[in-house]
Parts: structure tokens; sequence; C-alpha cells
């Protein structure tokens, strides 16, 4: 038990020593650093980004923006946080942003007027029922995305936090920009939004 | 019908309790009350099996991403980028030097027709 305890521990310093010395190469200009570093965050920042805009395509823009923001502005990174938290924030705040977030919402607005005109569209594996188990898991994503879209963007965000990285009430205060007290207070509000999703189906049946 | 819930039953401790933010010794009061009362106990497998089918959604969503054609894209963004920095700086640096000389340049000649027009004799 000591041993695995002692072994995790020595990977999460040689994680930090390794990022330092990506952010030290990575301030030098380094092209490779830059690779590496793309290809270690990649998933993750799509990930964060996905869920909070619950759509590949602007996940996928997010994503870049953010590694071509991480590439800019490196020289300001000054280590107060550790470069997983920085890329994170960057994340979380690209998806908020205020031209991001209209754009989404118009183009919501667009695909739910289009539906009527049975337009195409482009999906997921999931949202493609050809038998019975595509037609569960589908359901499933929309009533997923159903629950998730109820929820205001900044409340989405800490959520995925917590739920996708598993950051702790602190992480997630310090990741976003907030208090302690927020944090907790907005995922309190999640969870109860969530609950009445998700539960009120349930009691009526 | 429903199932009531006791007034008793306060959500923020059992959150706490999911987020795994609590210490030991207050979850074990958390851990018989969820024994206890069936509604609590629905509530919390609800948001964990939610949690669970959320983290496959975005599991599968990743899945579905060409991320060596990203990176790919990226990186020739971020190389495009460098490049135009390099230019705009270079231009930049020379403006530093650039507009000064021309600023001091245009006091030197302003001082000299000054002169020169006050040493005129007026008629």
């Amino acid at each position: 038990m000591n041993v695995s305890i002692g072994s995790a521990s020595k990977t999460i310093q040689n994680r930090i020593v390794y990022d330092q010395e990506l952010v030290v190469k990575l301030q030098r200009g380094d092209q490779w650093a830059f690779q590496l570093l793309v290809r270690r965050f990649r998933r993750r920042i799509f990930s964060i980004a996905y869920g909070i805009t619950l759509d590949a395509r602007e996940s996928r823009d997010v994503m870049q923006d953010v590694f071509l923001q991480a590439y800019r502005r490196i020289g300001e990174f000054n280590g107060d946080s550790s470069l997983p938290t920085w890329l994170q924030r960057l994340t979380v705040n690209r998806c908020l942003n205020w031209k991001r977030r209209w754009t989404r919402r118009l183009k919501r607005g667009q695909v739910s007027l289009d539906r009527g005109s049975a337009a195409p569209r482009k999906t997921l594996d999931c949202d493609r029922p050809s038998s019975d188990n595509r037609l569960a898991k589908a359901q499933t994503c929309q009533q997923i995305d159903r629950a998730l879209r109820k929820l205001p963007e900044p409340i989405r965000a800490v959520f995925v936090l917590k739920e996708l990285e598993r950051l702790s009430y602190e992480e997630i205060a310090q990741t976003i920009g907030i208090k302690v007290k927020t944090a907790r207070s907005r995922l309190f509000q999640a969870r109860k939004r969530l609950k009445a999703t998700l539960l009120s189906p349930l009691k009526e049946n | 019908m429903p199932h009531a819930r006791p007034i008793c039953c306060d959500d923020r401790p059992l959150d706490r309790f999911l987020d795994g933010e609590l210490d030991a010794e207050d979850r074990h009061p958390i851990k018989d009350h969820l024994m206890n009362c069936p509604e609590c106990r629905r509530q919390a497998v609800a948001m964990l099996s939610f949690a669970k089918r959320f983290r496959e959604r975005v599991r599968q969503a990743a899945d579905s991403v060409d991320f060596v054609a990203c990176e790919k894209e990226v990186l020739i963004k971020a190389l495009r980028q460098r490049r135009f920095r390099t230019s705009s700086s270079a231009v930049s640096t020379s403006l530093k030097y650039v507009i000064p000389a021309l600023l001091t340049v245009g006091l030197v000649l302003f001082f000299i027709i000054s002169s020169c027009s006050w040493m005129v004799p007026t008629i």
C-alpha cells in the first residue's frame, strides 16, 4: 500500500517536473515542445469544451483557440498555478466568452428551426439509431444533453470540472477564478437542477 | 405517488459526500442516513449514474474526433502566427526608433524656422 502511494506521488512529482521543463522549452519558442503540449492535452481540453458547449465542432474550435492562445501567451505563464490548471482556465474562459456564447445560442436557434424542415444534421455515432441498442444509446445521449442544456453555462462549467476533471472545490475555484463558496454553491445549483430534470419524469410515472 | 422526503434531509452534506469533500468523521452519519432514507438514496444513485453516463457521453464524443488532423491544423496556425509576429515585431521595433527620430527632426526644424523668422526685420 505504502509502495503504491509512494510510486503515485513520485509519478505526480515527475509530471510536475516534466510540466515545468515543457513550459521552459515553450517559453524559448521550441516547436517540438508545442507539439508535445498539443498531443498531451488535446483530448482533455476537447472533453472540457465538449462538456460545456455540448457541440463537437465548437469544441474542436475551442481546443484550437486554446492551444494558439497558450502558444501566444506562454511568456505570461509565471507558475502561479500548474500548467494543466492554466490550460483548463483558458478553456473555460474560451467557452464562456460572450461572443462565442451568443454565436452558439443563435446557431442553436437556427438548428431548432431547421429541424422542422428535416434538414440533415451532423451527428455523433450515438445519435444514429439503427438498432435497438443504438436507439437506447441515442435516447440516453439526448436525455443527458437535455438535462445539461438546462444549466446555465457558468454552472455547467463547474459541474464539468467536477465530474470530468475530478477537481476539488478549491481547485475549481482556482481554475475559474471564483471563491470556493461560489464554486460550492454553483455545484449545488447544478445538482439541484439536474435532480429536478432527471427525477421529475420518474415521479410522474 | 412520489416519495415524501423527510424535512431533516439536507442536500448540501449529501452533495459534499458525493464530491468526496467530507472527512471520514463526517462521512459516517451520511452513510447511515443513506442506508435508512430511500429517497436520498434514490437521488444519490441518480446523480452518480448521471455523472457516469455524462463521462461516457464525452468519451464517445472525443473518440469520434480526428485529433491527428486537429494537431496538424494547430501547428500550422501556430507557425503562421509566429511568422506574422516576427515580421510585425520587426516593423514595430523599427517604428520605435523612426518615430522619435522624425519627431526630433521636426522639432529642430521648427526651432530653426521660428528663429529665422524672428531674425528677419519686420517692415
